[in-house]
């Protein structure tokens, strides 16, 4: 433990050396979000959506900036680089497990992550206060587990992509199939409410469920603590399922791995 | 001016070969620009069924949509991949050997690659998504309206460069932001909203500080609206005034670099 106690304080050191990087990955998460915001604004101002719905809208999307700075994971992209080049050689002589070490890292730059939100909160505040939905705090005590279902998910997903590249060259495409399923099929980009039910049924059958629909539904409308533990254990029954995945293609591609020049 | 257009070939036709050389990988980044086009489509679809965006009719919406697609192919195809390098070349102090070739150095570090990939389906979708638009519009284009749509694409397209190639050039002003690249690529995706769709100040920031409201938007309404001769003038003027601003950031730029290993 004390090994990966170490490896989150370089992590934590790193984040504020490169804090203006960090703050570029903080806005590119931001933009996204604020231009539908101004979207919802413009439409519930010309009539075409009651304010009802677009403080709905808008308290989802603030919910999911909350949701991808808390539990997103972007590391299979440069994991993918150093597996085909061979540099991730030097990580299997360090006396440490790398997918605990990369936790240890991903969780760092989450925690560091939340630094960033509090002043935007603050703006949010001041500028969009007539459509805020301030959430019954029994709400955001059950949307926590919740999260941190989301992280784990979605990090043992990145994980097994990443592995991809032990096997195959086109495996920084299994990433941008990662991003439309949760842009989709999550509710990332849209709630699922706005698709059609054949649609959303699909989407229940996944992962990216648990990521943004599941835990904003749980925050924003009221829920029966029945359907909240269903939903919690369905999202633990995947996070296992992930878990013992990346478990299974970890062990194979290391046994398979030679390194580049070797 | 004949040695530039001969190196320019020279790459293309190098990116061509290598993109060939590989054809699962670039079969794997056509189906990937389809899927993208596909949920963005889902995306652009579900925002007009709830109602009109700003000033436009879904319909002119989807003609907008269509240009935006048509451009992604400057941006990903060509812009992305030049510039995604850049952050490397300096912190690794690849740079200096571009730097001592006998050419323009913004020349070349702006066109060394091209990603056809991205090209086919953004342009096939793009021109697809702009018929079906105009034909529910029912609008026949006029060959004048049709050469100042070509005109203000390419003006746009100048902003596009202009704008990110400005973005990028801060990498010669700091320690490490690698991630730089992406920033302009996630401002892109707001374009798609036409610029009523943001109200004072943010209206203000995005017609003539970070001008993304207009490089889509001007070139779209040249082909359902009549010509708002002041859209042009300001996406002209403001063309005029990223090119020479980037250029002038990169030369300053070039002038404090000193090599990484040096």
């Amino acid at each position: 433990m004390k090994k990966y106690v170490a490896v989150a304080k370089i992590s934590w050191l790193d984040n504020l050396a490169y804090r203006g990087e960090s703050l570029i990955w903080f806005v590119l998460e931001l933009i996204p979000s604020l231009y539908i915001i101004f979207l919802w604004i413009s439409m519930e101002r010309l009539g075409n959506l009651p304010k009802t719905e677009t403080a709905f809208l808008i308290g989802y999307q603030i919910a999911s900036i909350v949701i991808v700075r808390v539990t997103s994971s972007h590391f299979e992209d440069w994991l993918i680089d150093h597996i085909k080049d061979g540099t991730i050689s030097t990580q299997f002589l360090k006396p440490y497990s790398y997918p605990k070490a990369l936790l240890s890292i991903e969780s760092t730059w989450r925690v560091f992550g939340l630094i960033y939100l509090l002043p935007v909160f603050v703006v949010f505040v001041i500028m969009l206060k007539e459509y805020l939905i301030i959430p019954h705090y029994s709400n955001l005590l059950l949307t926590i587990p919740f999260l941190i279902v989301a992280f784990f998910q979605r990090y043992f997903i990145s994980l097994i992509i990443a592995t991809f590249a032990f096997w195959i060259d086109q495996s920084k495409a299994l990433i941008h199939l990662k991003w439309m399923a949760e842009g989709v099929v999550g509710g990332g980009w849209l709630p699922l409410l706005y698709f059609p039910q054949w649609f959303q049924k699909i989407a229940s059958f996944t992962p990216f469920y648990y990521w943004y629909h599941v835990p904003i539904t749980i925050l924003l409308n009221p829920t029966s603590l029945i359907q909240v533990l269903v939903y919690l254990i369905q999202g633990l029954a995947w996070t296992l399922v992930l878990w013992l995945m990346h478990l299974y293609f970890w062990k194979k591609s290391i046994n398979k791995y030679s390194a580049v020049g070797s | 001016m004949n040695k530039y257009l001969k190196i320019l070939r020279s790459h293309i036709k190098t990116s061509v070969m290598e993109e060939m050389e590989y054809r699962v990988n670039f079969l794997t980044w056509l189906l990937i620009q389809t899927a993208w086009l596909s949920s963005d489509f889902i995306f652009f679809s579900v925002i007009t069924s709830i109602g009109p965006i700003g000033a436009w009719q879904s319909s002119q919406a989807l003609v907008a949509f269509g240009v935006l697609r048509f451009l992604l192919f400057p941006v990903w195809g060509w812009m992305f991949e030049n510039f995604s390098r850049l952050p490397e070349l300096v912190s690794s102090g690849k740079l200096d050997l571009l730097l001592t070739k006998p050419v323009d150095s913004q020349f070349i570090v702006s066109s060394r690659r091209f990603l056809l990939s991205t090209g086919i389906s953004n342009i096939i979708g793009g021109v697809f998504l702009i018929l079906v638009g105009l034909n529910r519009l029912q609008i026949s284009i006029s060959p004048i309206q049709l050469i100042l749509f070509v005109w203000n694409m390419l003006v746009g397209t100048a902003l596009m460069y202009g704008m990110y190639f400005l973005s990028v050039c801060l990498v010669l002003y700091t320690d490490r932001i690698n991630n730089i690249h992406h920033l302009f690529t996630s401002l892109y995706d707001a374009s798609r909203l036409p610029k009523e769709v943001y109200s004072g100040l943010i209206r203000i920031i995005l017609t003539f500080i970070i001008p993304i409201a207009i490089m889509v938007n001007t070139p779209a309404e040249t082909l359902f609206k009549f010509p708002d001769w002041t859209s042009w003038v300001v996406l002209h003027l403001l063309a005029v005034f990223f090119l020479f601003i980037s250029r002038t950031v990169w030369l300053k730029g070039l002038s404090r670099y000193s090599s990484a290993s040096s």
